[in-house]
């Protein structure tokens, strides 16, 4: 402690730290979030500096939140049904083995996304309360070369997502462009395959529809031909992107 | 230990979140949702906002838990700080709702660096050392890094706010960050 800390290395990337303070803008944290699902070493820096900075919130006052919280949350998680859903766990082991297969080959596309700066959404005044009305959102989805992308809108009132590539993005042989959508459980259900020529549209079953929804990312995998035998993904996603105001 | 019962008991908790223990969410949510709606209250700074998304972020707990893995090492109060935290910069981002920006004094007058009362005696040890760190900075340099942490703003948002050029702010935050991590590894390894 006696001598005076060594000069910092001023053109150090230190990405993460800046992620995990929280002081991007939309895009760069956008981008740094896409990192973590590729990087297994950025994930793991992320950590690092989450855990030197986070102590910080032991000087937070704590708060209660009001009684009426708990009983709201229980309502959200909908009947109880203990179940295991083994299948659920499988894929989640999955998509995160996938994001590390990715970072392997560096030669493949890796996924990067392209995020529109949001734009705040339309808020509507009830008494004593701010509701946020779901507007239409909007993902376009790219790869880290920047070789097209696909702007995709979906209209949550109808449930209705329409994927219009930019140009026509060339498919391999034998190959089927697979819509996915990820909730924040971060298993992908898959919206089917879509058209890399002509715009798509999807209409997005009732029982995804709540998974659908400002934040959730979109990806593209390039699966056998006619897609996904069993509903999950067999391929790294090439096209990446997360659905934001727009 | 205390700490180490702490640890383990959310650990153990989140485990059995991840195969559908409800029990074990309410655990968790009582052992920490004051902690996480101080923390979300502070970045949005709108109770019925704060309100919303601690929901969200109990939800996501349920649903996530079984992506925690603790043989990584990773602390589950940092994980569950670090899921809170993003919720509640996810929200401000998205609706970027002005609000009244508190000068830099303000912010670190409400925050002392102390080290707070703890449930956790090796959680404290970490803010104490952190603290510490702290303490070595630029004072500047030290409240930008903490209005950043506490408030979830932008560098953008930083600069506006000191009135000084985004790059500069820019560097004292990253010449923070690398100034903080040799002083908590020095701390560590003495």
């Amino acid at each position: 402690m006696s001598e005076l800390p060594p000069e910092p290395d001023a053109g150090e990337d230190l990405t993460a730290g800046e992620y995990a303070l929280g002081v991007l803008e939309t895009r760069d944290r956008a981008t740094a979030e896409a990192r973590i699902l590729a990087e297994p070493a950025f994930a793991r820096d992320v950590e690092d500096w989450q855990e030197r900075l986070y102590p910080m919130a032991e000087a937070v006052r704590p708060v209660e939140p009001p009684a009426s919280l708990w009983p709201r949350i229980l309502k959200a998680l909908g009947p109880d049904t203990k179940v295991i859903d083994l299948a659920q766990r499988r894929a989640v082991k999955f998509w995160r083995n996938w994001a590390v297969g990715a970072s392997a080959a560096a030669a493949v596309a890796l996924m990067f996304l392209a995020i529109r700066p949001p734009a705040p959404p339309p808020t509507v005044t009830a008494p004593g309360r701010v509701t946020v009305v779901q507007p239409v959102l909007v993902a376009e989805l790219s790869d880290k070369r920047g070789r097209g992308f696909i702007t995709a809108t979906y209209d949550a009132k109808d449930g209705v997502l329409h994927a219009s590539p930019n140009l026509s993005l060339p498919v391999p042989k034998g190959r089927s462009p697979e819509l996915w959508l990820i909730p924040a459980d971060g298993v992908p259900k898959s919206l089917g395959v879509i058209d890399m020529a002509h715009p798509t549209t999807v209409k997005v079953s009732d029982v995804l529809r709540p998974g659908a929804r400002l934040e959730a990312t979109l990806a593209i995998t390039l699966e056998q031909e006619g897609g996904s035998p069993d509903g999950k993904p067999h391929a790294k996603p090439v096209w990446v992107g997360k659905l934001g105001t727009a | 230990m205390a700490s180490d019962t702490d640890r383990a008991r959310l650990v153990a908790a989140l485990g059995a979140v991840a195969t559908g223990d409800r029990g074990a969410l309410q655990q968790i949510y009582q052992a920490t949702s004051a902690k996480l709606y101080g923390v979300v209250l502070r970045i949005l700074d709108d109770a019925a906002e704060a309100e919303d998304v601690l929901q969200e972020i109990y939800l996501t707990i349920w649903k996530r838990a079984g992506a925690f893995e603790p043989e990584r090492g990773l602390s589950p109060i940092t994980w569950l700080v670090a899921i809170a935290r993003n919720k509640a910069i996810d929200r401000l981002r998205a609706t970027a709702r002005p609000r009244a920006a508190r000068s830099l004094d303000e912010a670190s007058a409400i925050v002392d660096d102390g080290p707070a009362p703890s449930d956790s005696v090796e959680r404290a040890d970490e803010a104490a050392a952190l603290s510490r760190c702290m303490g070595q900075l630029d004072p500047k340099h030290a409240d930008t890094v903490r209005t950043a942490f506490f408030e979830g703003v932008t560098y953008e948002a930083l600069a506006e706010r000191i009135g000084a050029p985004v790059g500069t702010v820019k560097s004292w935050i990253r010449r923070s960050l690398q100034r903080l991590r040799s002083c908590l590894e020095e701390g560590a390894a003495a």
